[in-house]
């Protein structure tokens, strides 16, 4: 029993932390909370769903296909709404209504294109499963865990061994001396969003190959990526890695000790807690950031 | 005749949230996504409150009022003392949250199939039947809500408000405990949203958790960024403006299965617009996310 | 001992920190440092760049907790109290960038900084003794606005006055919190000739009225004309205490400016 909840919290995981690092990649790029993130991951599992369930090419082809559009849409949303209103003088609060915007845009979109129910990716029959060690492993969810493992590694190369990272990584730390050192930050931004809205595209392609979606399922994975991401510090990539582990964990134990509806709530207890118990450190505080 | 009493009483109860909402999204300035979900604890309270206890009008609005301002405790304690990013967060959270109660705590809230049977509401000893007595009630809470709101925006407390608007930092500087500031101010804005809610539930006598959903949430932050944030109309303006707008949607024959998303997808992409474009809003003094 | 409620405003008599630090990173911003500051006293702090001096005046008012050290107000210690409280004790500071509601008019702005309004209160925004509260407030205001040299900008909105008009808003808006200890950065940053004596002259009055006052500057004129004692401070620590000339004439000061 144990062992099948250890295997459900690491597909669980490997979901969450594709949501939650793609969102953090984001946040520091473009200094916000991007909640149309949540719309990229919706797009992708229709997407997935459109390319596999019903053109019928093969699974692989519907996961890059996923990806793909997945970049296109941050990268639209970046060049075409975030940056004009940027230049029009729109502060943080004006992006954020502007991201509600087009997640609620994009969410209803999805909706009148496709209906409410919901979508699986693949006919039950075709996904193979096999017991190990008394687990059941689909070959759906084992492909998320694989795939989420390359993802990460491919994440980590570009970051630190390539140029393109080391400019998204100046961004991230200091976007003011970045420009003054001739980065091209606007380059960099795009790239966050590409980079950040494939990994949610992988994530919803994913999802909607292992479970099922609809077009509310983005809101769902948003929280929890978000939550992961918050309560592993808000700016580094491998703390939302290590929240994602911690929050799925709390999700598949309150999902076996009580039912499936607590997952939802379980979440934001996990985000609640975190931030009424964070320490008010001067790094993370606002008095930091504004009296100095 | 009915129809346009209908529409008027919606655009009321709109309008109470947007004035609610305005508190928060224009005199704060922050983003709280919380409001549909603060509606539906008003409107689900009064609901069982009149179907099983058989509560007046005005023991239930006082109890959705306390419900509603309680479950925005929950906000405060924990992302007030943060930036506003996380409070956002907190609110993105706490409407999900709260939905999915309504719908998963089916014992209560009957889940998806909602509650049915609310009684009209009953005031001492006069029960407001006519759809054009509840109008009149309708008309007149949301004098109360208006007149309320706007007492708090423009006294000195709506003073400390805008300052934390602008330069929260400054505002602590003059000796202003801006935490207790915000706390109040979204507890204010939780009873208003409460209030309509339990008026809701008496008029539409039948209430489920599709009203009360993140989309409801986004939408009320449209009609106070649209119709004008930190006014003394601009909400009321946005409400009416929106309804107005959905309703004309509806003669435009769609079909009823597509109405609601089309509708929705409009709003978001007024609100960007509105954003972009004219940030005043309709009536508005103040350039909203500038 | 630690302070349970503000002392009195009228009997405290001294601000100080004692052996304070606080560090950034791996960087010290402000290391064990100590200071005081008393009633009737104008005290000036210099020094180069990054050598903690905006620091030392969020340390003193609340806006940065140091990781050492602490800070007391006659000797209670305040240390770790929260910005809003320590200005309600009666220490009100200016910002190097000056932080004021810029949409706003100037005699609101003031309005704001007013401490003990009863319409701040949720409830009292709905009684009648508020109404007739902000009309005696405003008056008060707009008397202060006049003696710091602003009549006539009343209605102005902040971002229409020049820089040097908004650093008397600042000011006016510390004096209308009613602080006993003013700490001002770079108050005199970017005025005219005229203004920097129009400002000192309003300083000197506050300081004959028995405020303390405390200011960063660069312009070594003005400190020499208002400074009581100086401060020169220097990567974080202490250079130099004491009159200004006496200060001055030390060879490591002139070091630590020159280098």
């Amino acid at each position: 029993m144990s062992l099948q909840i250890l295997f459900n919290t690491l597909v669980a995981s490997a979901h969450c932390a594709l949501v939650a690092v793609g969102f953090t990649l984001i946040y520091r790029s473009a200094k916000f909370f991007h909640f149309a993130h949540a719309a990229v991951y919706t797009v992708a599992a229709y997407v997935g769903y459109v390319f596999s369930a019903l053109i019928g090419l093969n699974i692989y082809i519907a996961i890059i296909a996923a990806m793909a559009a997945a970049a296109c849409l941050g990268a639209a949303i970046d060049l075409w709404i975030y940056r004009p209103l940027r230049s029009a003088g729109a502060s943080a609060v004006g992006l954020l209504a502007a991201s509600l915007g087009v997640l609620i845009a994009v969410n209803n979109a999805v909706s009148l294109v496709f209906g409410d129910d919901t979508k699986k990716l693949l006919p039950p029959d075709s996904i193979t499963a096999f017991e190990v060690l008394g687990v059941r492993i689909s070959s759906t969810r084992l492909l998320l865990i694989i795939l989420t493992l390359l993802a990460w590694a491919l994440v980590y190369l570009l970051l630190h061994a390539t140029r393109i990272g080391i400019v998204l990584r100046a961004v991230a730390s200091d976007n003011d001396l970045a420009i003054t050192c001739g980065v091209d930050t606007k380059m960099a931004s795009v790239l966050s969003f590409v980079l950040g809205s494939a990994l949610a595209g992988l994530a919803g392609v994913m999802w909607v190959a292992t479970t099922a979606v609809h077009p509310g399922a983005g809101f769902s994975a948003l929280l929890t990526g978000v939550t992961a991401a918050v309560v592993g510090g808000g700016r580094s990539l491998r703390g939302a890695v290590a929240g994602s582990v911690f929050v799925s964990a709390a999700q598949q134990v309150a999902s076996w000790k009580f039912s499936a509806e607590w997952q939802d709530p379980v979440v934001f207890g996990v985000l609640l807690a975190y931030l009424i118990v964070k320490p008010r450190s001067a790094e993370l505080g606002i008095w930091k950031a504004r009296a100095i | 005749m009915e129809y346009i009493l209908r529409v008027l009483v919606l655009s009321c109860v709109y309008a109470m949230l947007a004035v609610s909402l305005d508190l928060i999204v224009g005199y704060v300035g922050i983003l709280s996504l919380a409001q549909a979900a603060l509606f539906g604890i008003g409107a689900y309270t009064s609901a069982l409150l009149a179907i099983h206890w058989q509560l007046g009008f005005l023991s239930t609005q006082f109890v959705s009022i306390v419900a509603a301002v309680l479950v925005s405790g929950l906000l405060s304690l924990a992302a007030f003392r943060l930036k506003e990013d996380y409070l956002v967060i907190g609110s993105f959270g706490l409407q999900l949250i709260v939905y999915s109660g309504f719908r998963n705590f089916v014992w209560l809230t009957n889940g998806p199939d909602g509650v049915g049977g609310i009684p009209r509401p009953r005031l001492l000893f006069w029960t407001i039947e006519s759809d054009g007595a509840f109008f009149a009630l309708a008309v007149v809470c949301l004098a109360v809500s208006w007149q309320l709101k706007n007492m708090i925006s423009s006294s000195p407390f709506g003073r400390v408000l805008r300052a934390i608007r602008e330069d929260e930092t400054f505002a602590t500087s003059l000796g202003k405990n801006t935490m207790v500031f915000k706390c109040l101010a979204f507890a204010f804005s939780a009873g208003l949203a409460g209030s309509a809610g339990g008026l809701y539930a008496h008029y539409a006598r039948f209430i489920d958790p599709s009203s009360f959903t993140l989309d409801e949430s986004v939408l009320l932050i449209s009609m106070v960024v649209i119709g004008g944030p930190a006014s003394v109309w601009g909400p009321v303006a946005g409400a009416f403006a929106l309804v107005a707008m959905q309703e004309g949607l509806r003669f435009i024959g769609l079909p009823a299965s597509t109405s609601a998303q089309v509708r929705q997808l409009l709003y978001g992409a007024l609100l960007i617009v509105i954003v972009a474009t004219r940030p005043k809003g309709l009536v508005g003094t103040y350039r909203f996310g500038r | 001992m630690t302070l349970d409620f503000p002392p009195v405003l009228d009997e405290v008599k001294c601000l100080s920190c004692e052996r304070v630090s606080k560090h950034y990173g791996g960087i010290a911003a402000v290391q064990n440092v100590s200071c005081r500051l008393d009633c009737k006293q104008i005290v000036a702090v210099i020094g180069p760049n990054g050598a903690g001096k905006t620091t030392l005046i969020n340390i003193l008012s609340g806006f940065v907790r140091p990781e050492s050290g602490r800070l007391l107000l006659d000797g209670y210690d305040i240390t770790g109290r929260p910005p809003h409280d320590v200005a309600v004790m009666g220490v009100c500071r200016t910002f190097q960038e000056v932080r004021l509601l810029r949409e706003a008019t100037v005699v609101e702005n003031v309005l704001l900084a007013r401490s003990t309004q009863a319409g701040e209160s949720i409830f009292g925004a709905f009684g009648g003794a508020s109404r007739r509260q902000e009309v005696e407030n405003r008056r008060n205001c707009q008397e202060l606005l006049d003696f710091v040299g602003l009549e006539g900008c009343h209605s102005h909105l902040v971002s229409a006055l020049s820089f040097g008009q908004q650093k008397l808003v600042s000011l006016a808006c510390c004096l209308a919190t009613g602080a006993r200890f003013l700490m001002l950065d770079e108050p005199f940053a970017g005025l005219h000739r005229r203004e920097v004596n129009d400002v000192a002259v309003v300083l000197r009055r506050l300081q004959q009225e028995g405020r303390a006052i405390l200011f960063i500057e660069h312009d070594v004129a003005a400190v020499r004309e208002l400074a009581d004692s100086v401060l020169v401070m220097d990567e974080g620590r202490i250079l130099a205490q004491g009159p200004i000339d006496e200060v001055l004439r030390r060879s490591d000061v002139a070091e630590a400016y020159l280098a």
